[in-house]
């Protein structure tokens, strides 16, 4: 980003190539809806792209980046209150693109299409603070202490945050044949 | 580099299988036409010079400005409105003596009290006498089948000219003049010659003068008292020199010296001014 600031443009292009999935994800996953999500990426990376002048080193990029992230999600809620949650049930090709390798028995395909149709449903019916961390150590890869600092709360708070996120979706996927899978797999 | 503390691991073990299973399913990526989108503008900020919009530096300096100048002027201000040092030690000086206005008050409410009272009693002894008078005069008059004399000038209150009254100096000397201030026509009345005709009259004109000894004597003690009242009565330095000094310009000595005497007794610090100083160490030669 220091080099961007200055001017040079292909590292701005091996930033967004390293976080583009990742953070594109965290807003899907947040706001539920693919043409949302695309706004408000944008808007993250706009924001970036201006702040570039102001930038300054005070913490990894990633923190930076979700900070903003965080932010225009909220201001999108602020906009547009969540009224419904998402139904991967109404629209699976949407929201579930789930790969599997070449020539793999469409029974099995069908199993972890099924699985995983399970985990984003657990995910989009976590607490929205729950999910948040769930996402930003995923999808961010960020130490707790990072997720504490994008939230704005203390660290045993986005501890206790990810670690029932994380027991939730371990208990809505137990009874989905999740353990049976994770042996066979 | 990511940072990795023993919290941190333990949260990654735990979350070891979801997370295998998370990126299995998480795959979406956005779409190549907003990849362009952010590219072309990241590329357009680029080329732009860094303009730093540091609003941080101007609005400091404003402000030490706009506080600056609003000091300064409030300092001027309060320098031309300070008054001089002896001024302010002359207002000091007079506020001084008016710090035991509380005792002095309370006293000359006393003294009001005692002043409104007073005159009453005074008139109803006044009269009673008067009567006692004019009862002794018939009945002279009467006895002694002597024409009447002249009509008696009006219920005289001191003899002036009495050796006991300018004894009393300079405080009956005053009252007399008090008098003399309050019923001119009295004093007058007291001053005409009076007809001498033989001893019933000089009997008469002793009883009279007996009589209204004493009920001048009231009366000028009652004089005394309401005018004491009014000395009493809550005043300002300034104000009782004022009147001390008008008293000197009207020729009223006694009043002046007496006023004087109470300014002293009210403000004992109070430095005189010098006219009224030469007048006091002329008059201490008089009255000692």
């Amino acid at each position: 980003m220091l080099r961007y600031r200055n001017g040079d443009t292909r590292a701005f292009e091996a930033l967004y190539a390293r976080h583009r999935g990742g953070l594109f994800r965290y807003v899907l996953r947040q706001v539920g809806f693919r043409s949302a999500a695309d706004e408000v990426f944008q808007e993250v990376w706009m924001r970036i792209v201006s702040s570039r002048a102001r930038y300054r080193v005070e913490a990894r990029f990633a923190t930076f980046l979700y900070s903003i992230a965080h932010n225009c999600v909220m201001d999108h809620f602020r906009r547009k209150p969540p009224l419904q949650l998402i139904s991967f049930d109404d629209k699976p090709d949407e929201a579930l693109q789930v790969p599997g390798p070449a020539g793999e028995q469409p029974e099995r395909l069908a199993q972890r299409r099924q699985t995983a149709q399970q985990l984003l449903k657990a995910l989009a019916l976590l607490p929205d603070e729950q999910r948040n961390a769930f996402l930003l150590h995923e999808e961010g890869g960020l130490t707790l202490e990072e997720i504490a600092t994008v939230m704005g709360v203390g660290r045993e708070t986005a501890k206790s945050r990810l670690r029932y996120a994380l027991s939730k979706l371990r208990e809505e996927l137990t009874g989905s044949g999740f353990e049976n899978e994770a042996d066979v797999a | 580099m990511k940072p990795t503390l023993p919290e941190d691991r333990e949260i990654g073990e735990e979350a070891a299988e979801i997370s295998r299973r998370y990126r299995e399913v998480a795959s979406e990526q956005p779409s190549p036409r907003i990849d362009a989108a952010i590219l072309d503008a990241a590329r357009r900020e680029a080329a732009r010079p860094p303009v730093v919009r540091n609003w941080q530096i101007p609005a400091a300096v404003a402000a030490v400005l706009v506080i600056g100048v609003s000091l300064s002027l409030l300092t001027r201000e309060g320098v031309d409105s300070l008054p001089p040092l002896d001024q302010s030690r002359k207002q000091a000086e007079v506020a001084k003596p008016s710090a035991p206005s509380l005792a002095m008050k309370s006293e000359a409410f006393k003294n009001d009290v005692d002043a409104r009272s007073r005159p009453s009693r005074d008139r109803s002894e006044r009269g009673d006498r008067e009567a006692e008078v004019r009862r002794g005069e018939e009945a002279v008059i009467g006895h002694s089948q002597v024409p009447a004399a002249p009509a008696p000038a009006p219920p005289p209150v001191q003899q002036f000219d009495a050796p006991a009254a300018t004894a009393r100096a300079p405080a009956a000397n005053v009252t007399a003049e008090s008098v003399a201030r309050a019923q001119p026509g009295v004093v007058e009345a007291l001053k005409e010659p009076r007809p001498a005709e033989g001893l019933l009259q000089d009997e008469q004109a002793a009883e009279k003068k007996a009589l209204t000894d004493a009920g001048g004597e009231s009366r000028a003690k009652s004089l005394r008292k309401q005018q004491s009242a009014a000395v009493a009565a809550p005043q300002s330095p300034e104000q009782m020199l004022r009147d001390i000094e008008e008293l000197i310009r009207n020729g009223r000595q006694a009043d002046a010296r007496l006023q004087l005497a109470e300014f002293h007794k009210r403000y004992p610090d109070y430095r005189l001014p010098d006219a009224l100083q030469a007048f006091e160490r002329e008059a201490q030669p008089d009255t000692k």
